[in-house]
C-alpha cells in the first residue's frame, strides 16, 4: 500500500516538474490578449518547444523602465531563464507599447535559425497585424514564421531520394558494364581505314586562288549595364547584453 | 584438275613451307629447300611432284563440291569449287589442288605467311587474356588445335585519275577599333586541279568468307609480296577468288572519288567556310592485282552463331568477333548493381 502511494506521488512529482520549473511563456503585462488569445498562444508556444527543444517566450508591456526595447527584451529572457541547455536556446517577442516598438530576441541555437532576413520578414507579418492593433495575431505570426523556418532547417529523411539516386547509378554502371563487354567481345579492330596520306600521291596542275569578292560593315558595340553589388542574404548580426550573453535579434517601430 | 603434294628430293615426304625461315622443310629427313633448290629439283614444271590427272571426278554442279584423290593414300577427298589447298582428312598430307589454280583463277602475287602457327597460338592466347566472360569451350586447347592457315584471296588496285575541284571560300576578319567592330568579308574562288595516284586498294574476293573479318585484319605490305608458285601453298590452307572485279566497281569509284576530293581539299589551306562548286574525276587508269594473303583463322560455334579469331599472318593485326558467357556477364552486373545502389543509398542516409 504504502509502495502505491510513493509511486503516485512519484508519478504526480514527475508530471507538475516541468510545469512548476518551467517559467511561464507568456507575459501579458500589457493586457493586450484575451483568455483565449493566451491559452491559443501557449498551446502554439508548448508543440514548438516539444517539436524543436528550445524556449518560447511572448511578453508585452507598457512600461519598458527606461530601458530601449533591445534591452528590455534581452534582460527579461535572461531574468526569466528562459533558453534550453547551455547556450539558452530560444527567443522572445516583446510588443513593447512604452517605446512603441515589436522586438524579436535570439540567442543561442535559435541565432542560427534566424538570421537578419528572417528576422525582418518575420517582423513584416508582425507589424502588419501590430499597427492594427491585432497583438495576439502578431505574437501569432512570429511563432508560426519561426515554426515553418525550424522545419525548414530540420534535416529531412533522405532515404527514399538516396535510394533512388543509388539504383540510378547502380543501373547505369551495370549496364554501361554489360555494354562495354558487349562491345569488347563483338569485332574488335572491324573497320580498316585506308591510310590515304601514305598511299596516294598527289600532283597538282593548277592551283588557284581568286579574290572575287569583298565587304566591309562595321557597327557600334553596345555599351554593358553596370553589374548590381550582390548582398549576403545568411547573416546573423549579433549584440551582446547587459549581462555579457550574445544575443540576435531585431526590432520595429510601430510608430 | 590435278592434285599435287611437294615431295622431298631426298626423302619423297611432303614438304611444307616455313614461314619463319621462308623455306620448304621435309617432315621426316628434317631437310630444308628454298625455292631455287626446289625449282632445281623440278627442271620441268612439276615432274616431280605426284600428279594424278584422271583421279579428279564431278559431282553434280547444285551441291557445289569436287572430289579429289589423295595422291598419299587414295582417300577421297572433298573440297569447295574454291578451295586450292588442303589437307588430306585421313592421312594429313598437305595437297595444293592445282587445277583450281587454272587459267583467271591463278592468283598473280602472294605474301607468303611470317608467322607460325605456335606464335599465332601465342598472340591468341595474349588477346584472350582478361577477357573474362568466354565460355571456357572457347579456348580449351583441342579448340586453339583448330587455329588454321589459310591464304584468302584479295583484289588490290592501284588507280590513277585526274580531278578537279572548285570551291568557293568566305573569310571573314572581325576586329574592334574603340567603340567600333569592323567585319571584313573577302570571297574567294578556288581551283585545283591535280593527277591522284591512288596505291593498294583492297578487297576481299571471297564471298563465301565473312568479308569484315578479312577487311579487319588490313593492311597486308604489298611490297612483300613475290609472283606466285603453288609450292607456298604447302603446308596451307587456300581459297580461290569467287568474286570478280567488276563487283567492286562501283564502290571503289566512290571510295576514289571521296579520297580524290579530300586530297585537293587539303591543299586548300588559311581559307575558311568552304562550299564545293563542282567536283569530277576523269581519265580512271585501274590496275588490278589478284593477291593470295596469309590469314590464322580459329572459328567457334556458339548458341548457333559463328564466332572467330582472325589474324593477319604477315603483320599480326587480329580481328576477332568472341562468344560471351552470359550468365557470368549477367551476374557480374547484377553483382555491380547491387553493390552500387546499397553503397549509395547508405553513404547518402548517413550524409544528407
Amino acid at each position: 500500500m504504502i509502495k502505491k502511494l510513493s509511486l503516485l506521488v512519484l508519478f504526480c512529482l514527475l508530471i507538475s516538474f516541468p510545469v512548476l520549473s518551467a517559467p511561464s511563456a507568456i507575459h501579458d503585462d500589457a493586457g493586450l490578449f484575451s483568455q483565449e488569445e493566451t491559452a491559443a498562444l501557449s498551446e502554439e508556444i508548448q508543440r514548438l518547444q516539444e517539436q524543436t527543444q528550445m524556449d518560447y517566450a511572448i511578453v508585452t508591456t507598457r512600461d519598458a523602465k527606461g530601458k530601449t526595447a533591445r534591452s528590455y527584451a534581452d534582460d527579461f529572457y535572461e531574468a526569466q531563464g528562459y533558453g534550453v541547455g547551455e547556450e539558452h536556446s530560444g527567443m522572445l517577442y516583446l510588443i513593447d507599447l512604452d517605446n512603441q516598438e515589436i522586438y524579436i530576441s535570439t540567442e543561442g541555437q535559435m541565432l542560427h535559425h534566424l538570421t537578419d532576413d528572417r528576422i525582418e520578414s518575420l517582423l513584416d507579418d508582425a507589424f502588419t497585424h501590430a499597427a492594427e492593433e491585432h497583438y495576439a495575431d502578431s505574437a501569432y505570426s512570429v511563432l508560426q514564421g519561426v515554426g515553418d523556418y525550424l522545419a525548414q532547417d530540420a534535416p529531412k529523411n533522405h532515404f527514399p531520394l538516396a535510394l533512388l539516386i543509388g539504383s540510378i547509378a547502380g543501373l547505369i554502371a551495370s549496364l554501361s558494364t554489360f555494354f562495354a563487354v558487349k562491345s569488347r567481345y563483338s569485332l574488335t579492330h572491324e573497320t580498316y581505314h585506308y591510310p590515304l596520306h601514305e598511299k596516294s600521291t598527289l600532283h597538282l596542275t593548277v592551283s588557284e586562288d581568286r579574290l572575287i569578292h569583298q565587304t566591309l560593315t562595321h557597327r557600334k558595340i553596345p555599351k554593358d549595364p553596370p553589374s548590381s553589388p550582390s548582398s549576403s542574404h545568411n547573416h546573423t548580426t549579433t549584440h551582446h547584453s547587459s549581462s555579457g550573453r550574445t544575443h540576435g535579434g531585431g526590432g520595429r517601430r510601430l510608430s | 584438275m590435278s592434285v599435287l603434294t611437294y615431295k622431298c628430293p631426298n626423302c619423297g615426304g611432303s614438304l611444307i613451307f616455313q614461314p619463319k625461315t621462308q623455306q620448304y622443310a621435309c617432315e621426316y629427313c628434317l631437310s630444308e629447300f628454298d625455292q631455287t633448290a626446289l625449282d632445281a629439283s623440278t627442271p620441268e614444271a612439276d615432274s616431280h611432284v605426284n600428279e594424278d590427272a584422271a583421279l579428279h571426278e564431278e559431282v553434280p554442279q547444285e551441291e557445289e563440291i569436287s572430289l579429289y584423290t589423295c595422291p598419299s593414300c587414295g582417300a577421297q577427298i572433298a573440297a569447295d569449287p574454291t578451295t586450292a589447298a588442303t589437307f588430306c582428312y585421313y592421312c594429313h598430307n598437305p595437297i595444293v589442288l592445282f587445277g583450281q589454280l587454272s587459267g583467271d583463277q591463278m592468283p598473280s602475287h602472294i605474301v607468303p605467311f611470317q608467322i607460325t602457327k605456335e606464335e599465332a597460338k601465342e598472340q591468341f592466347l595474349a588477346w584472350i587474356r582478361g577477357k573474362t566472360y568466354l565460355p571456357p569451350a572457347f579456348y580449351s586447347p583441342a579448340q586453339i588445335e583448330r587455329l588454321s592457315g589459310i591464304y584468302f584471296p584479295y583484289w588490290t588496285l592501284d588507280c590513277t585519275l585526274q580531278a578537279d575541284l572548285h570551291t568557293t571560300a568566305r573569310d571573314l576578319r572581325v576586329w574592334r577599333s574603340h567603340d567600333t567592330e569592323y567585319t571584313e568579308t573577302k570571297t574567294y574562288a578556288i581551283h585545283r586541279l591535280g593527277e591522284i595516284s591512288l596505291k593498294e586498294l583492297t578487297r576481299n574476293a571471297l564471298q563465301k568468307s565473312q568479308g569484315r573479318m578479312l577487311e579487319g585484319i588490313l593492311p597486308f605490305d604489298l611490297k612483300k609480296a613475290q609472283p606466285f608458285r603453288p609450292s607456298f601453298l604447302s603446308g596451307f590452307q587456300a581459297e580461290v577468288k569467287d568474286l570478280e572485279k567488276e563487283t567492286f566497281l562501283q564502290s571503289l569509284k566512290e571510295e576514289t572519288d571521296c579520297y580524290a576530293k579530300s586530297l585537293l581539299s587539303h591543299t586548300i589551306t588559311s581559307h575558311q567556310h568552304l562550299t564545293t562548286d563542282s567536283f569530277r574525276t576523269y581519265n580512271v587508269q585501274h590496275k588490278w592485282h589478284y593477291t593470295l594473303l596469309p590469314v590464322w583463322i580459329l572459328t567457334y560455334q556458339h548458341q548457333q552463331e559463328t564466332y572467330y579469331f582472325a589474324m593477319n599472318g604477315q603483320t599480326g593485326e587480329i580481328c576477332g568477333r568472341l562468344p560471351i558467357h552470359m550468365r557470368k556477364l549477367v551476374f557480374t552486373c547484377a553483382s555491380i548493381f547491387a553493390a552500387i545502389t546499397a553503397g549509395i543509398t547508405l553513404l547518402g542516409g548517413l550524409l544528407l
